[in-house]
């Protein structure tokens, strides 16, 4: 058979069909998440898509410690609470914290110093001296898995703690950080992004559930150890202008997925208008961006 | 409303998906005991698998948390659990007072469910350890058996795996080979102390290599796979796992109701100890799977589990599965999905029937998907045969006469399928996917090919690696395969080279820091190139991560400095001695294999549609294209040292003899099968000249159809 009468033979079949032999499958939904994706893409579009698209392996891997004890910690107190009905005694802390540490040693992941250590230590004491009586009776499910499919993408994310409060819930996100200062542009910055993690969690407990959370709670643990310190930052969601603060806020996290979408195709990570020095700092691609030099 | 009737439960989800579920999908869907689904290419399954679980959660109101379902592949699982997850979205729709959480469900892969539920119920033994790659496993096992690999005495060890007169096998194959064996031993419940009471030599040695093999990983604190999979199953054994298995009381650990399995053809006997343990409480355990597509036997899948499956559970259980066979095929056109047939009836009828009896059933595709071209193109299944040159030029013209006619919308959606995508051979040859890259990119239309060539070989890997042997400290002796390989690399001119080097050689800057520093000289990279240097990235992530647990082990710093020509670092801190360490084993160990071997490269996460693609066969699996064209026919043979490894360990398995010659004949024949499954509407089959004076397996490709085809 000649390859014109395959062509025209396969034609042929194709206006048979009414259109071309093209593949029927839609593509697959991609899921995504606000902090390892939609805050990250924003902070920084080109270190997002190495890092995150590409793969590249972070030369200075220690920075993610902090976060991962704490949060390892308190999902193991409430294990405890849920298997055994009890709190952690602060005399067990110290024991339950080396089991969490040599885990993670296991995994090359290390404290940057010996203070850090204790520091992070002396917070979960604090913790559970001072909150957790109250709170882990009250917690209905940890790390609880969400996800909500929207037009073009699946939306998803694990919040730390569903707490049963006054016949309705709140949802709990720990910050293995201090509170960020608002009279500084930084602190503002990360203040509205944090906030925006609990608009999409109490937007995928209202897809999960039917109805939103009554409130969204950010516990900044270092302020647990401070005279002074104050832990919470927390949002009603009850009030209809949050939830319809929320539901725009959905909207502009689809055009960024969108933004996000477009780049894989094409390869290109633009800059951001503005970054923070630390971000860049902390880069491996600092060495050959204009904002790195900018910043110098 | 609590949970749905079987009937608004099918009518809601035939009116979203636009789609009537035959009998049999329907059968399976809803038969709650145990369960073997025999499905053919294009018949559904994966829309079975995620309805089943629908099911299980809309009508029949099982905690998703209690469902325990399993893929092959990290793609397919994330295309279960996104199609579930739309379901849900549409049912919960439609009613509202629908409690639904797809998400709660145990998808994934095996080795990620394994991960995660041992996780979640944190289990000390796999909390201490760290889970490994096959690349780092195999620079694990070349520094921990180096002796075994370099001595002259232990060269018969692995003679025993060669045809006689043969030479030993090089490095790379040895390390192959030794990681081949543990996974094998592990995979098949085979244990060292069984070897080590055996009088043959090659048993007992190998008795010793796994013992050896399982020390390490305990010192280490690592799991491979399979050591991760055996941790699974005797967490599942032990008072640990109870909770998870049988249920603690609480909504949040209901117990295992149900396991599902999809592409169970390529289950292993260890997966398979793990799901028949999952489903001892209920007995509810599904598996789905074609024995006509297994392909991953060089991995250690033993397609008897799925071919056997009845007989083993009824063994184990005293129930007997219940068996579904979906038949219809809803992909394919009519000329193909007869071709379908012939082939498969052809091969299970002639000289190797008996081998196929143990290793396939009888089955025959129906006719489903609605397409048929025996009026207009009733040679849509064709086999052409030239020199390789022209065959490359047909490709070609026929891609772009598709396109240009409008036939195909793009590039994509016409595909060449290969045994291997290599672009050039061993021996310096030009291969098809060679020949199709230079004439489809003189014609402008550009190639996907991910792997056309070794990952070594790759310029932008050559000109890192190569560069970053002019940063860092060189050892006083090098290797002369890597010498020759580092001397081969081009180098990149590094703004600021000399400081860079001073504060290497200071270790002042790691091998990661200056594999950063070096890519900005690269100019403008490809998307292609720019996951190859991720991957690179993340070897050398590896080596500095081995790097520190040997430094918090108390390395041996004796004999590291004068391992170096020139490093001066006044003190040795522990961050100094960590770069040390990473720095000599990328020359000693990575560089030793990775000159020598063979890495699995990444893919893009989606083929890209203006480009032409050239896929292996096995990268095909679970995909369509509306064109096919399968070549390089002859380049299959069954693999000669896995048969003689299956024959050497033949009394420890638990399956019937088959000749190895033969299985190895018909999984090439499966192999195929597979190829030509994935076309909708045409096939194209390249023969090359001289292929009948092959062996007569290489016509596993094509057996006489008398002129038909």
């Amino acid at each position: 058979m000649r390859l014109e009468e395959i062509v025209s033979s396969l034609k042929a079949l194709s206006e048979s069909l009414g259109g071309a032999l093209t593949k029927r499958r839609a593509p697959l939904k991609e899921r995504y998440t606000i902090t390892g994706d939609l805050l990250s893409f924003l902070i920084c579009p080109r270190q997002y898509g190495y890092y995150k698209f590409y793969g590249f392996a972070p030369s200075n891997p220690t920075q993610e410690w902090y976060g991962s004890v704490i949060h390892r910690f308190l999902k193991r107190a409430h294990t405890l609470y849920r298997l055994e009905g009890r709190l952690v005694k602060p005399s067990e802390v110290e024991e339950l914290f080396s089991v969490i540490e040599s885990s993670m040693e296991a995994e090359g992941v290390k404290p940057s110093s010996p203070e850090v250590r204790e520091k992070v230590l002396e917070v979960l004491k604090a913790f559970c001296v001072k909150l957790g009586r109250e709170f882990f009776p009250k917690v209905k499910e940890a790390e609880l898995r969400l996800i909500a499919e929207l037009p073009t993408f699946l939306l998803y994310g694990i919040v730390d703690a569903l707490k049963a409060e006054d016949g309705g819930y709140e949802i709990w996100d720990y910050k293995g950080m201090n509170r960020p200062d608002p009279r500084t542009p930084y602190g503002r910055k990360k203040l509205e992004m944090y906030r925006k993690q609990l608009f999409v969690y109490a937007y995928l407990f209202k897809e999960k559930s039917g109805s939103y959370p009554k409130r969204g709670v950010l516990l900044f643990m270092n302020e647990l150890i401070k005279e002074e310190g104050e832990p919470f930052y927390a949002l009603d969601f009850t009030s209809e202008e949050l939830q319809k603060e929320v539901e725009d806020f959905i909207c502009e996290f689809s055009k960024v997925v969108a933004e996000i979408e477009k780049c894989k195709e094409s390869g290109i990570w633009p800059l951001p208008e503005v970054v923070d020095r630390y971000t860049c700092l902390q880069c491996d691609f600092r060495w050959s961006c204009e904002k790195f030099s900018s910043l110098r | 409303m609590s949970f749905l009737s079987e009937n608004d439960f099918f009518k809601a989800v035939e009116e979203i998906s636009k789609k009537v579920l035959n009998d049999e999908q329907r059968e399976a869907v809803c038969y709650l005991g145990p369960l073997k689904v025999v499905a053919g290419p294009g018949s559904g399954k994966t829309e079975v698998l995620v309805l089943k679980t629908l099911y299980l959660m809309a009508v029949k109101g099982i905690n998703p948390r209690s469902i325990f379902l399993v893929s092959f592949t990290k793609r397919a699982s994330s295309e279960l659990l996104t199609r579930l997850i739309s379901y849900c979205g549409a049912l919960k729709s439609r009613f509202p007072s629908l409690k639904l959480e797809p998400y709660e469900v145990y998808c994934g892969t095996l080795h990620s469910l394994c991960g995660r539920v041992m996780d979640e119920l944190q289990f000390p033994p796999y909390q201490k350890k760290r889970l490994i790659e096959s690349f780092e496993r195999e620079l694990l096992i070349y520094r921990s058996f180096k002796r075994l690999f370099e001595e002259k005495r232990n060269e018969k060890f692995f003679l025993q795996l060669e045809r006689k007169g043969s030479e030993p096998p090089d490095l790379k194959q040895k390390v192959s080979l030794v990681s081949f064996l543990l996974d094998f031993l592990i995979q098949n419940l085979i244990s060292e102390e069984e070897l080590l009471k055996e009088k043959d030599f090659f048993l007992r040695a190998s008795g010793k290599i796994l013992k050896r093999y399982r020390e390490v990983a305990k010192k280490e604190g690592i799991l491979d796979y399979s050591l991760l999979e055996e941790l699974f199953f005797n967490f599942l054994s032990q008072k640990s796992g109870e909770p998870f298995l049988k249920g603690d009381g609480s909504e949040y650990f209901p117990g295992v109701k149900f396991v599902l399995v999809d592409e169970y053809q390529d289950a292993n006997p260890l997966d398979q100890e793990i799901y028949f343990k999952l489903s001892s409480e209920t007995k509810n355990l599904t598996v789905v799977g074609d024995e006509d597509q297994a392909l991953y036997r060089f991995r250690g899948a033993v397609v008897e589990c799925f071919v056997n499956f009845e007989e083993s559970f009824k063994e184990r259980f005293s129930v007997e599965p219940k068996v579904v066979k979906l038949l219809r095929n809803y992909r394919s056109n009519r000329v193909i999905v007869d071709f379908l047939n012939t082939f498969m009836e052809k091969h299970k009828k002639g000289k190797l029937k008996e081998a196929w009896r143990e290793l396939s059933s009888r089955k025959e595709l129906l006719f489903s998907s609605g397409i048929d071209s025996s009026l207009h193109f009733p040679k849509a299944v064709l086999k052409l045969k030239d020199g390789r040159e022209r065959l490359a030029l047909f490709c070609l013209k026929l891609v772009k006469g598709l396109k240009e006619e409008g036939v195909i919308e793009n590039y994509s959606d016409a595909v060449l399928l290969l045994p291997t995508t290599r672009e050039v051979k061993g021996n310096g040859e030009k291969t098809l996917a060679g020949f199709v890259r230079e004439l489809f990119e003189r014609n402008g239309i550009p190639v996907y090919n991910p792997r056309s060539k070794s990952f070594k070989d790759r310029k932008e890997v050559r000109s890192v690696v190569g560069t970053l042997s002019l940063l860092l400290p060189s050892p006083k002796e090098v290797d002369e395969e890597v010498l020759s390989y580092l001397n081969g690399c081009p180098k990149v001119s590094v703004e600021g080279l000399n400081e860079l080097r001073e504060l290497a050689f200071n270790l002042e800057l790691g091998l990661l820091e200056a594999f950063y520093r070096i890519l900005p000289n690269l100019g403008e990279l490809s998307q292609e190139e720019l996951f190859n240097l991720g991957q690179l990235s993340q070897y050398l992530y590896y080596l500095e991560n081995f790097a520190r647990s040997e430094v918090e082990r108390g390395v041996e710093t004796s004999g590291l400095l004068g391992y170096f020509e020139s490093v001066n670092p006044e003190e040795l801190d522990r961050e100094k001695l960590v770069r040390l360490v990473s720095i000599k084993e990328f020359y000693q160990t990575f560089l030793y294999l990775f000159v020598r071997g063979e890495v699995d490269q990444r893919e893009l996460p989606e083929v890209p549609k203006d480009a032409f693609p050239v896929m292996t066969i096995h990268q095909s699996k679970g995909l369509e294209f509306p064109v096919v064209i399968v070549g390089e026919v002859g380049s299959v043979s069954p693999d000669f040292r896995l048969s003689l490894i299956e024959e050497k360990f033949g009394k420890f398995l638990k399956r019937n003899f088959v000749n190895s010659f033969e299985r190895g004949v018909v999984d090439s024949v499966k192999r195929f099968f597979v190829a030509y499954s994935r076309a909708i509407y045409a096939l194209f089959i390249l023969l090359e000249e001289g292929i009948e004076e092959e062996k007569f397996w290489k016509w596993a490709a094509l057996p006489d159809f008398g002129g038909k085809y």
